[in-house]
């Protein structure tokens, strides 16, 4: 079965059953046999699930981040890096800065990877009500140690990070989220032991103050 | 088979919502709200550890987008 654009969209379930969706990627990603099908699943999985689900994919991640073991979260990590080597990360679509659709043929939309997309969802909401700051922080450690579970891929994503960075042309992100990227891939790239710490620079430089700041701080956001 | 997230229930999708129907944006804006929570479900909602299973050699990308789009969508073959 593979999707094609005639399909109507996908509807979530009521109650999804993460950890099956999770065991599924993880199993894909450890025993197809070859790299193209591998990227080919992430690639599927994607469009199957078009831009209004994919925040779902993410949650699938973010799943493997946190409860995967080793040899769980390198078998998916191993299926990203070979994405980034070939240019198909599984992305989804957000909307340029300033513009307020997320519809996928809009011409403002831009295709983000996991870790930016997330960044730019909480940094500079559009239609999608953002994460809370925790359920931010959570989710990019999930997703962050997922990636670094291969040293290869931390390597890769931190000057993918760095490139959309660098990027003011393509409009999606504005300068504040590119800096706090940028912070975010320096951090990282120095260190991809603890994930926290390049979480706390993205928050440093979005909001002058890590999380703990923003619990005293902002304790609205934090809901 | 589960039934549908009533956000979903009338057959369309988040991003194609005419932005001329106040009903239509306002169930856009509780979907939004939906999607920031799906974030942590997957972690909540993974029980145990998520271990690499026994080769299997019926294993096929189709079987696995099939039952990956099984387990969190309502229909995933239409």
């Amino acid at each position: 079965m593979q999707f094609r654009l005639s399909d109507p969209a996908p509807l979530l379930r009521t109650q999804p059953d993460w950890h099956a969706a999770a065991q599924w990627l993880i199993d894909g990603c450890a025993h197809l046999s070859t790299s193209a099908q591998r990227v080919e699943l992430l690639e599927r999985l994607c469009n199957a699930l078009g831009d209004a689900l994919y925040p779902a994919l993410l949650g699938v991640l973010c799943a493997v981040g946190e409860r995967g073991t080793r040899q769980a979260q390198q078998a998916v990590a191993g299926a990203l890096l070979e994405g980034l080597c070939s240019g198909r990360v599984p992305s989804g679509g957000r909307p340029a800065w300033g513009a307020s659709s997320l519809r996928p043929e809009a011409p403002g939309t831009r295709r983000l990877g996991p870790v930016e997309y997330l960044c730019a969802w909480y940094a500079q909401p559009a239609d999608a009500a953002p994460p809370s700051a925790p359920a931010f922080d959570r989710a990019l450690r999930s997703l962050l140690g997922l990636v670094s579970s291969a040293e290869p891929a931390r390597m890769l994503y931190c000057d993918r990070l760095r490139a959309a960075a660098d990027d003011p042309l393509s409009g999606t992100l504005a300068r504040g989220t590119r800096d706090a990227l940028r912070r975010l891939a320096e951090a990282w790239d120095s260190d991809g032991t603890n994930p926290q710490v390049p979480v706390d620079a993205f928050f440093q430089a979005l909001h002058g103050s890590g999380l703990q700041g923003l619990r005293q701080w902002q304790p609205a956001r934090l809901r | 088979m589960s039934s549908l997230n009533p956000l979903h229930a009338g057959g369309f999708r988040v991003d194609s919502l005419s932005p001329a129907s106040d009903a239509a944006a306002a169930a856009a804006r509780a979907g939004d709200a939906d999607a920031a929570s799906w974030l942590a479900a997957g972690a909540d909602g993974a029980s145990g550890s998520l271990h690499v299973s026994a080769h299997d050699a019926g294993l096929t990308l189709d079987r696995i987008e099939r039952e990956f789009l099984a387990a969190l969508c309502a229909d995933p073959a239409r």
